[in-house]
């Protein structure tokens, strides 16, 4: 299995960190520090230097909250990304984001991925998406409307919702004429699920690998993690990384997240137990 | 006759399979594959000294024997001859027995012939040494150094056997027999001595040359 980003061809044994860059006021974790452009610049700077293979651009919240019309996400993020594509011209550049009309603008101004997070609620999506020779990020939410929270919920077997879901986006996708190395998936942890359900597609996350699609989780800070451990936001990054850990030793490709550093470590570490990256530098009991 | 003589450290870091994304001796790696190539260049004959590992657990070949053979490559002119593995605490009689039979390599009716030699300097040099810090390490390799930049071969062949075993210098034994099969040091000149110790362990790279 090969995949592609933008300008780049990754292996099936690929742990790529794609940090996320909002901008909003609102969101959970960071609640407005790089909505100001300075601070997202500055963001994604040190990110890059941490070791991000990527950045993952957000104009809206995920969670229920202000509403935000398709003029004020473009305000927020089309400038953006074209300032970056001028600043950091290898970057690659994912943005966040439902809308298809917003999806054609941003890939104009220069991304290379859409991270459509609402699990494909706007049909037209995958054919902006082939349009641009971009790449598609698809979600399951479990038909879950957009930005809304999961109320009482239930599954025969989420990990199979989560399958069929994606192989039929899969399949629209193709369809649409998408570059099948430019498919990602992506289980959506506490999209349209409870605590249990992300947990169960956590453990059972090498089912998803076995569809032979990259594989992306997004996993930072989030409430199944902090229901997990009884930790708040802000104290949720040992868990984070602990799933992180499980999920790269089962398979999974792409790990969107606030902590680029730490996180790199984790998947590196895993990558070098894993026999798929030597270790740094050796010299113990080795001179 | 000895053409050519290579001392390369006995360090694994030298073998590819150990070495992370970083190297850590790029230095000394790029000195003792110039010190082999110089040494070997012209030969007709390549002869190895080295010494068991101190401690084998395991089946392979001495390392010293794998870093000889990695570092003269799989070219089949570069292919030994003849590798003498001696142990690790050689005695001084065992020392001549093998000096005896690589005797005639200074001889000048016999083939040209470059000596590759494992050996290196002290391993306690500093409380972070695999051997943790010995008072007398560093002058066991300071001595160790003069003599070879000075090609004295008798210091070579005098070598202290015990305090070698002592300060954890691996090489004693191959330079000794080194040095009895050189015979006359004034037909050699030293030709580079490179050091680094900066992993506790007193490394050496040198390489004389026919005068």
């Amino acid at each position: 299995m090969r995949f592609r980003l933008g300008d780049k061809a990754y292996a099936a044994d690929a742990r790529l960190v794609m940090a996320i860059v909002n901008r909003t006021t609102d969101s959970f974790y960071d609640k407005g520090a790089t909505w100001q452009d300075d601070a997202a610049y500055a963001r994604v700077a040190q990110v890059v230097t941490e070791g991000a293979d990527l950045v993952d651009i957000g104009g809206i919240k995920a969670a229920p909250g202000e509403e935000v019309p398709v003029e004020e996400e473009l305000r927020r993020v089309v400038p953006f990304v074209e300032g970056l594509r001028a600043s950091f011209p290898d970057l690659t550049i994912s943005v966040d984001t439902y809308r298809a009309s917003v999806a054609d603008a941003v890939l104009t101004a220069g991304a290379d991925v859409i991270n459509d997070a609402w699990g494909g609620a706007d049909p037209e999506m995958p054919d902006v998406v082939a349009q641009h020779k971009a790449a598609l990020v698809m979600t399951h939410t479990g038909s879950q409307v957009v930005r809304t929270r999961p109320h009482r919920v239930e599954y025969d077997d989420v990990v199979r919702s989560v399958i069929a879901s994606l192989e039929w986006q899969v399949e629209r996708a193709l369809a649409a004429g998408v570059d099948r190395e430019r498919l990602v998936i992506d289980p959506a942890h506490d999209f349209g699920k409870n605590t249990w359900h992300s947990l169960e597609c956590t453990r059972r996350l090498d089912e998803l690998v076995a569809l032979g699609w990259p594989v992306l989780v997004s996993l930072s800070n989030k409430d199944f993690v902090g229901e997990s451990l009884g930790r708040e936001v802000g104290e949720r990054l040992s868990g984070t990384l602990a799933a992180t850990a499980v999920s790269a030793w089962k398979g999974a490709h792409i790990y969107r997240v606030h902590e680029v550093r730490e996180t790199r470590d984790v998947l590196d570490m895993v990558s070098v137990i894993a026999g798929d990256l030597p270790p740094l530098r050796t010299t113990r009991g080795l001179a | 006759m000895i053409t050519g003589v290579a001392i390369v450290p006995g360090a694994l870091l030298l073998l590819p399979d150990y070495v992370g994304r970083v190297d850590p001796i790029p230095a000394l790696r790029e000195a003792a594959q110039r010190c082999v190539d110089d040494a070997v260049a012209g030969a007709e004959r390549i002869v190895v000294i080295t010494s068991a590992d101190a401690d084998p657990r395991h089946s392979r070949r001495a390392a010293g024997e794998r870093i000889a053979l990695h570092l003269l490559g799989a070219h089949p002119e570069r292919r030994p001859a003849k590798v003498a593995v001696l142990p690790h605490h050689a005695t001084d009689g065992m020392v001549a027995e093998i000096s005896a039979v690589l005797g005639s390599a200074d001889d000048p009716r016999s083939p040209r012939t470059a000596l590759v030699v494992v050996a290196d300097g002290s391993a306690r040099r500093t409380e972070k040494a695999p051997g943790h810090l010995h008072p007398r390490a560093i002058d066991f390799d300071d001595a160790l150094v003069t003599a070879l930049r000075a090609v004295d071969l008798p210091a070579l062949r005098a070598l202290d056997a015990s305090l070698a075993d002592e300060v954890m210098a691996a090489g004693r034994a191959p330079l000794q027999v080194m040095a009895a099969a050189m015979g006359d040091h004034t037909a050699y000149t030293c030709a580079e001595v490179i050091t680094d110790d900066s992993l506790g362990v007193f490394h050496v790279a040198a390489r004389f040359a026919r005068r």
